[in-house]
């Protein structure tokens, strides 16, 4: 199906397929368009049929979302209650596509009552709400205290940072070596506030990296599957990676001295670049590394990229040899700049990982400790109740709808 | 049930029952002025029992009356189940039925045992706890027992059904034996007892007095079979509030739980009798609102399979409708004032009576408020949390302050409380509290402790403030010293913990003239609060383990859900009830409050032990009758003479969903072709949003421009404020006219600024240890020298982590610099002052200015240096003579201003920039000419002064848009927010 053919026709064709309970649909569409309208759409229909309100369940992101649906809900079946047959007919035919037969008008007019006097009303809440309540139904099958606490963000990222400053405090030669390693390496990146900042992102995203970390198996392991990710050796630094790029097998040594002498006969520009690859290349490799940002900038801009005239046109036509073997060095040398980011990238990265991991570790001990339930942890919890209870249990200790089957 | 007559009667919800049921019973007594003290009433509570009492005394007109025994037998949902606490009923003196366990010991117990099982707080434990218990009650007053848990669920959930039942062992096994040993019952088990007793003392040998059992719905199994005995008794009567007769059979058959008149249904189904065999109890000329009312709310509260009668009704009559309203409003704000509003117009007709009801204690707080504006005090009869009150507060704030040694924020909170006085009068105390907030407690926290507050002490340098913080603290020790010291051990005894804190809190309370006692334990609230403490300590025997620091939360959690009732209403014709204070109560005009799901009627609870099927299996009541009795709360008070329905439409932000009543009632009314009146409500809300309206726009303020006389302008300013003189003349103003300097924050982290100072004093002392050569090491010395500065500060993780590694570059990199420089200097002066008199036509000016270092070349001539550790200025700014600091330091070198230096001339003005970043410091001198640079300074600062020498002159605040201070303190003073942003769109209007 094809997007035009969609939009041509009359999205109430497409909300009415979309409201059919008997199918499992995903609507997208922008703000405004009828998606909450679907919705309702389905959830009446789903009473119609003779669904128990207490049996339906409808998850929304937002309180006020959930509001919204389920007063839009009680308003028309407070109308189906109260309008004439020809009328009520008329809007269940719209819902259902089908003329409504046998009792159908009385039962519509009895939703209304049902649905208001169902003990939690519809079952209509935030997927946290919903979390929240189904653990605090099965706290003990949860593993959870009764008495969970669930911390709210900002409770939250109060807890990280007296996790923070915990581990800033273990950060230290004397006491763990690894951590202290991993904090000077960050800090020689940023600033105080920046690293605030940084802590605050990953208090953010905690979930993302706990699974993460989780996944890979730890931070030794993320660190290796990072550098693999770099394109880098287990552990490659900065400095191999500048060491490599200036020993002498990496280096076409003759043809780079050739076109050195080729830019002795040049401009001013030409002579100048000439004297300092000259002078680079005389050097030991040592020495090389030491000053490979000065060579490198005789082929790439400060940005990186390949300068546009390695040579002046005279050079070019005496010895287009030249040319040529210093575009192939400023090529090489742009892949080696990129490989010396990728480089420093993955130490701070690793850094971060493991002060991060650090951190994390230590919001989990205390949140633990005291019975705390963060946002993902309602989730995240939920998920393990229904995956080791299994979800026959919770549902027939939720309304012993098992018994029956 | 018996044979014999049953005498059943009912009072209809328009008529008020207790008034009712006063002027009968006079009447039959006629002059008999002992027939009334011959009868015994039984009552659902004793807030009934006492509001009967008031019927009688109102109805005899004053006349001296021998009162009927009134007898509470308890409610359903009352707290504490108050009547099998104390009140002993008619027989139970004669019986030996064992006391009631103290809910306060009972939780504790019970939170003993949760304890052992690991993985909870105490805090939590005693949480849980709290929930067993309702358990243990619901269980006891419905009659089963624990037995038929274990079967409850199939054998194939067995496994999972396990978990719960190991964890209810608490109350199933372990729970019984503790009782045992304590020699007492359970609440409710204690209350059944009685009510057993009292029916089979009863039954045996009828009462030769009438017995008269009026207002219970007999929610309770044995209250119920008490009632159907009263009701067959030969002078017994049962009198039920609003037993409805008109709805149609069928309907009346298919009533669920959630229905009204459910319990009644439930209660005239035991008795054996039918709806029409209920007579109406006589109460002419009573009524206060017209009996079609209430046939339109019983309509709208048909059960779901009855409501497609709905469609074929009549238009209710006129006077069903008048005098019903309902009011949405935008949030509880609003709420609570029209409902002050309503209340407040009550009281312009004379001897007329409103209420509020309302489950919502917020929106009573938030109403009580409102009345306050027009000086009208009305208690919520539906209690305070202790913890809201200000000696449950008073205790709360002490544990905390002494839990957590006396720091900074806690300690604050707890001295600013009325009751803190330390022996002093309240009044002088708080201005010494104040005194040791500014001088100790602000800033950096002190260490922990007394000892902490008497070395931060120390460190002061004003000795006669120090005499008077020393006094201070010598109080706070004697008072609180113990109870600090307890607190921070890592185990102790409960009980000890909480004489501790009785004794401090006394100690810190008491006044010049009166024992801390004596204040504290005051009043209505003082009492409940000492009775709590009382109890407290006792019931705390058992727990002998408890983290100092876990104590103030234990503390809280038991304190959490204490209330305050007040005994005596404040207000003669105002009132706020909860539901349960309304019930059997009236007034002319009720207003509902809060008639939002979730609210009213408030969400079910969730149990975590068994689900909603399962708790019907083992025979727990439905938790939709708790719904049924809110239903039939709030069909009782909708039959008030005047009703205002009112909700929010937003609370806390969020849409909310109306009450299902309300909900109900619209469909009705639409079905029947008519709604409730629109005008008025928007009129209320009109009156009550003109009550704060402030006429015509907002008008912002505009920029400051103090015009100080003369004599008040400062003549003495450093350097570095002749740039804020510039950039913002109204900071100099406050900081030398207002006086005013901005405070620290309570335990404040040290700030950027004072980071910046830890390695300024570091290189003043490096460079004066080692004038004359540098060490070999001298890396290391100067990193010694920085540990020794930054001090304690190190031990603050931001400082440590980074402070401290930028530090250590910017050592490796001064080393390096101080090297090479060494050859060209002949001395360096670090940190020195300076102070140059200007003289003016105004006057003498003094400059001062602390040079942070001013070295005297080989080859004659000064170098004027300043450490930036953080920003710097730019050239533009230099050059503009935005920043004056070091060209007007280079005047007062050249005059010879600065003590240690002979006047000579600059050569060279320079920043050091030490950021400890990528490079570590860098060195930025001036470029434009030191000399030339000074002589325009020096130009620019006398033509200042001498602008400000005219007294016409203000003090403006940021004048110039392109210089304005990257930080101020007094940003908020000069309200930069409310006149900078139209001035900014002044400024852009050009584009």
């Amino acid at each position: 199906m094809s997007i035009a053919a969609i939009s041509r026709r009359d999205p109430r064709i497409d909300q009415r397929l979309a409201a059919d309970p008997a199918a499992s649909v995903w609507v997208a569409a922008s703000a405004g368009t009828g998606k909450t309208t679907v919705l309702t759409n389905r959830v009446l229909s789903l009473l119609l049929a003779g669904t128990p309100p207490g049996r339906i369940l409808c998850l929304t992101f937002t309180k006020a979302a959930a509001a919204e649906m389920a007063n839009r809900i009680a308003r028309e079946l407070g109308e189906w209650a109260t309008i004439s047959d020809p009328l009520l007919a008329k809007r269940l035919t719209e819902l259902g596509d089908a003329t409504p037969a046998g009792d159908m008008l009385e039962r519509a007019r009895r939703l209304f009552a049902q649905v208001v006097d169902a003990p939690e009303g519809l079952r209509i809440a935030t997927i946290h709400a919903f979390c929240q309540s189904l653990l605090r139904r099965f706290p003990l099958e949860a593993g959870l205290v009764p008495h969970f606490e669930v911390l709210d963000e900002r409770s939250a990222a109060e807890l990280m940072e007296r996790a923070r400053d915990e581990v800033l405090l273990e950060a230290q030669p004397e006491v763990d070596a690894a951590l202290a390693a991993a904090l000077a390496e960050v800090t020689s990146h940023v600033s105080e506030d920046d690293f605030r900042a940084l802590m605050a992102e990953l208090a953010n995203e905690r979930g993302r990296v706990a699974r993460a970390l989780a996944k890979a198996g730890g931070v030794e392991a993320a660190t290796k599957a990072l550098y693999r990710r770099l394109g880098l050796a287990a552990g490659e630094s900065a400095v191999e990676v500048r060491e490599k790029a200036s020993a002498d097998e990496s280096l076409a040594l003759s043809a780079l001295h050739a076109a050195a002498a080729a830019l002795a006969q040049g401009s001013a520009a030409d002579r100048e670049r000439g004297a300092a690859i000259t002078t680079w290349l005389a050097s030991s490799p040592a020495e090389r590394a030491a000053h490979f940002a000065a060579y490198v900038s005789q082929f790439l801009t400060k940005d990186g990229a390949l300068r546009s005239t390695l040579a002046t046109k005279a050079v070019r036509e005496a010895s287009p040899g030249a040319e040529t073997t210093l575009r192939a060095e400023a090529t090489r040398l742009a892949a080696v700049v990129e490989r010396l980011k990728a480089a420093i990238t993955a130490k701070a990265s690793a850094a971060l990982l493991r002060l991060g991991g650090a951190v994390l570790a230590a919001y989990e001990d205390h949140k633990g400790h005291q019975g705390f339930l963060d946002y993902d942890d309602l989730i995240l919890s939920t998920q393990q109740l229904l995956a080791r209870r299994g979800a026959a249990w919770v549902l027939y200790k939720l309304d012993q709808a098992s018994t029956t089957s | 049930m018996s044979e014999g007559a049953q005498h059943v009667y009912t009072i209809p919800p328009g008529v008020p029952f207790l008034d009712a049921l006063a002027a009968e019973l006079l009447r039959e007594c006629g002059d008999d002025a002992l027939a009334l003290s011959r009868m015994s009433i039984l009552l659902p509570t004793r807030r009934a029992a006492r509001n009967l009492r008031e019927a009688f005394l109102r109805r005899s007109r004053g006349k001296a009356l021998l009162l009927p025994r009134l007898v509470p037998i308890g409610d359903i949902d009352e707290e504490g189940l108050a009547f099998a606490a104390e009140e002993a009923p008619l027989a139970a003196s004669a019986l030996e039925i064992p006391p009631a366990i103290p809910e306060l010991r009972r939780r504790l117990l019970l939170a003993e045992l949760i304890l052992k099982l690991k993985g909870h707080t105490l805090a939590q434990a005693v949480q849980l706890a709290g929930e067993l218990g309702r358990l243990i009650d619901q269980v006891a007053t419905e009659r089963i027992g624990f037995e038929r848990l274990e079967s409850l669920v199939p054998e194939r959930y067995a496994a999972h059904w396990q978990i719960t039942l190991e964890f209810l062992k608490i109350v199933t096994e372990h729970w019984p034996k503790v009782l045992a040993e304590e020699g007492a019952l359970d609440p409710a088990e204690r209350r059944n007892r009685l009510l057993e007793a009292q029916a089979a003392l009863w039954r045996a040998r009828p009462p030769e007095g009438e017995v008269i059992a009026a207002g219970s719905t007999g929610s309770i199994p044995a209250t119920a079979d008490l009632l159907a005995l009263v009701a067959t008794l030969p002078k017994g009567r049962l009198v039920l509030p609003g037993l409805d007769r008109h709805t149609e059979s069928d309907a009346w058959e298919m009533l669920e739980p959630s229905h009204p008149q459910f319990g009644l249904k439930r209660l005239i189904e035991r008795l054996g009798i039918a709806r029409h065999q209920v007579e109406d109890w006589p109460w002419d000329g009573l009524e206060t609102s017209p009996r079609a009312r209430a046939a339109l709310i019983a309509k709208a509260m048909l059960p779901a399979a009855s409501t497609d009668a709905w469609r074929g009704l009549a238009t209710p009559p006129a006077e069903a409708l008048s005098g019903l309203k309902r009011i949405d409003c935008p949030t509880p704000r609003e709420e609570a004032g029209v409902v002050a509003l309503l209340m407040r117009e009550a009281l312009e007709t004379p001897e007329r009576t409103a209420a509020l009801v309302t489950p919502d204690r917020a929106l009573a707080r938030r109403v009580a408020a409102e009345l306050e504006r027009w000086g009208i005090e009305v208690d919520d009869s539906a209690g305070t949390p202790l913890a809201a009150t200000p000696p449950g507060t008073y205790l709360r704030l002490l544990a905390e302050a002494a839990a957590e040694g006396l720091a900074p924020l806690p300690l604050v909170a707890l001295l600013k409380h009325p009751f803190a006085a330390g022996g002093e009068e309240p009044p002088a105390f708080r201005h010494h509290g104040r005194l040791l907030e500014i001088a100790l407690l602000r800033g950096p926290r002190p260490a922990p402790g007394i000892r902490g507050l008497r070395a931060a002490l120390r460190a002061l340098g004003d000795a006669e403030l120090r005499k008077t913080l020393a006094k201070l603290i010598d109080r706070l020790e004697a008072a609180l010293g113990p109870l600090v010291k307890l607190l921070g051990r890592r185990a102790l005894a409960a009980p000890r913990a909480v004489q501790a804190h009785i004794a401090a809190a006394e100690a810190l309370a008491a006044t010049a003239r009166l024992s801390g006692a004596e204040r504290l334990w005051a009043g209505e609230a003082g009492e409940e609060a000492a009775g709590f403490v009382d109890e407290l300590e006792i019931a705390a025997l058992r727990i002998r383990r408890l983290e100092g620091s876990a104590y103030p939360a234990f503390f809280a959690s038991l304190l959490g859900e204490r209330q305050v009732r007040p005994r005596y209403g404040r207000h003669p014709r105002l009132f706020i009830w909860g539901p349960l204070e309304a019930r059997l109560q009236h007034a002319d005009l009720v207003v509902l409050g809060g008639l939002n799901e979730g609210t009213w009627p408030a969400a079910p609870p969730v149990d975590p032990w068994m689900s909603r099927p399962m708790r019907a299996a083992f025979g727990l009541p439905e938790a939709d009758r708790r719904i049924g009795l809110s239903a039939h709360d709030f069909a009782q008070a909708c039959a008030a003479r005047e009703v205002v329905l009112t909700r929010s439409l937003k609370v806390d932000g969020t849409p909310t969903v109306p009450a299902r009543w309300l909900l109900r009632l619209e469909a009705l009314l639409r079905a029947a072709g008519t709604a409730l009146e629109t005008e008025a409500p928007a009129r209320w809300l009109a009156w009550h949003k003109a009550l704060d309206e402030v006429p015509g726009p907002p008008v912002p303020a505009a920029p400051p421009a103090p015009r100080p006389p003369l004599a008040a302008r400062p003549r003495r300013l450093s350097v570095t404020e002749i740039e804020t003189w510039m950039r913002d003349p109204y900071a100099i103003y406050a900081r030398h006219v207002l006086n005013l300097k901005a405070l620290d924050p309570l335990d404040a982290d040290p700030g950027a600024a004072e980071r910046g100072s830890f390695i300024h004093a570091a290189l003043d002392r490096f460079v004066r240890n080692f004038q004359d050569a540098l060490p070999a090491d001298a890396v290391e010395e100067l990193l010694r020298i920085g540990a020794s500065t930054f001090g304690s500060a190190l031990e603050r993780p931001g400082v440590r982590a980074f402070w401290w590694p930028r530090f250590e570059r910017i050592a490796v990199w001064f080393v390096a610099t101080e090297r090479e420089r060494r050859a060209h200097l002949a001395a360096s002066h670090t940190e020195v002052r300076g102070l140059l008199t200007l003289a003016t036509e105004g006057g003498p000016f003094l400059l001062k200015g602390k040079a942070d270092r001013i070295d005297r070349l080989s080859e004659g001539g000064l170098a004027i240096i300043d450490y930036k550790t953080g920003r710097l200025p730019s050239a533009a700014e230099v050059a503009q003579g935005l920043a004056p600091q070091l060209p007007l330091e280079a005047v007062m070198a050249m005059e010879g201003a600065f003590s240690e230096v002979p006047a000579s001339a600059v050569k060279s003005l320079a920043f050091w920039r030490l950021s400890g970043g990528e490079p570590p410091g860098e060195e930025r001198p001036l470029k434009e000419d030191a000399q030339a640079l000074a002589e325009t300074a020096r130009e620019h600062l006398l033509a200042l002064i001498r602008r400000f020498d005219d007294a016409a002159t203000p003090y403006e605040a940021r004048p110039r848009p392109e210089a304005v201070p990257a930080f101020s303190d007094y940003e908020h003073l000069e309200r930069v927010k409310e006149w900078s942003a139209t001035g900014e769109q002044g400024g852009e209007g050009g584009e």
